[in-house]
């Protein structure tokens, strides 16, 4: 028995075809029907492709970061550096400030003692500001 | 070559020699690897773990680079070298390919794909991964900081 070889053909496709109906049936072997391609034809091989391209972007990504970039930081390390010149701006501000905050009149401590007025306030006066 | 797709490594037995055995055949460093730990409490799943590390220490493949390994465990939340996932459906979806003969396109890309991994594998990657941490904790030290002097900055503005 001959196996026949069924062929799909979209449905735009068909319209075209009308009329040449008698003419497929000359062909036994094949036999022409209207549906979409079947999806998984031709899918498998772009996936397959994709992955290997992205694999392919992947791992140049990590080539270059422990090959070029992180040999250069080991060679020039600037971390030390930074830390180093943070610390002493960090000195500086404090030399500036402590000073200003010791001092009597000082914003802190005015607001220290303001803050403290109103929690420790004797309670006979508070109940008379109440009334 | 093979793919560089998921590879299982099914076992009950999680001593060091065993697991040496499966991730050789499997392919470890060769392509992504994911085990199911068995265990059911959080300490004895910390020791297989561990034991999946020694194993890829002693074939002296590096357990995340060029290839990744992912242990499967519900009750393990963090491991400080392996990727830990709480169910198989969360793995990455991009090493979860079906494989089939390959057309010359794709032949060629996944030869150069193997020359990339190649190249990583032969760099010093233990000593490389040091120095990236070390960085990142003199980055984290820097960033601490660079908040406090920023905060001692505003702070002497307001004043002033």
């Amino acid at each position: 028995m001959v196996k026949k070889n069924i062929k799909r053909v979209p449905t735009d496709k068909m319209k075209e075809l009308s009329g040449f109906e008698e003419v497929f049936d000359l062909f036994e072997s094949t036999e022409i029907r209207e549906g979409s391609i079947d999806p998984r034809s031709g899918d498998d091989t772009f996936q397959l492709y994709n992955f290997l391209e992205n694999e392919n972007i992947r791992l140049q990504k990590l080539d270059q970061f422990y090959s070029s970039k992180v040999k250069t930081l080991k060679k020039h390390p600037q971390s030390k550096n930074l830390l180093a010149e943070q610390k002493q701006k960090k000195e500086q501000l404090l030399k500036q400030l402590v000073p200003k905050i010791l001092s009597h009149d000082s914003a802190f401590n005015e607001e220290m003692e303001r803050l403290f007025n109103k929690a420790f306030k004797p309670v006979d006066q508070t109940t008379e500001s109440d009334d | 070559m093979k793919l560089p797709v998921f590879e299982e490594v099914k076992t009950t037995d999680f001593s060091v020699p065993v697991l040496v055995k499966l991730l050789h055949r499997a392919g470890a460093g060769r392509s992504a690897i994911y085990i199911h730990l068995t265990a059911k409490e959080a300490e004895q799943a910390q020791t297989q773990a561990d034991a999946v590390v020694s194993a890829f220490e002693q074939l002296g493949v590096h357990p995340n680079l060029p290839y990744p390994c992912y242990v499967i465990s519900p009750i393990l939340k963090f491991h400080p070298v392996l990727n830990v996932v709480a169910l198989e459906q969360n793995l990455p979806s991009h090493f979860r390919q079906k494989t089939k003969r390959l057309k010359n396109k794709e032949q060629s890309l996944l030869n150069r794909v193997k020359l990339v991994s190649d190249k990583i594998t032969n760099l010093d990657l233990s000593e490389l991964d040091q120095a990236v941490k070390t960085e990142m904790k003199e980055h984290k030290k820097l960033y601490k900081l660079t908040r406090e002097t920023h905060f001692l900055e505003m702070l002497l503005k307001s004043i002033k």
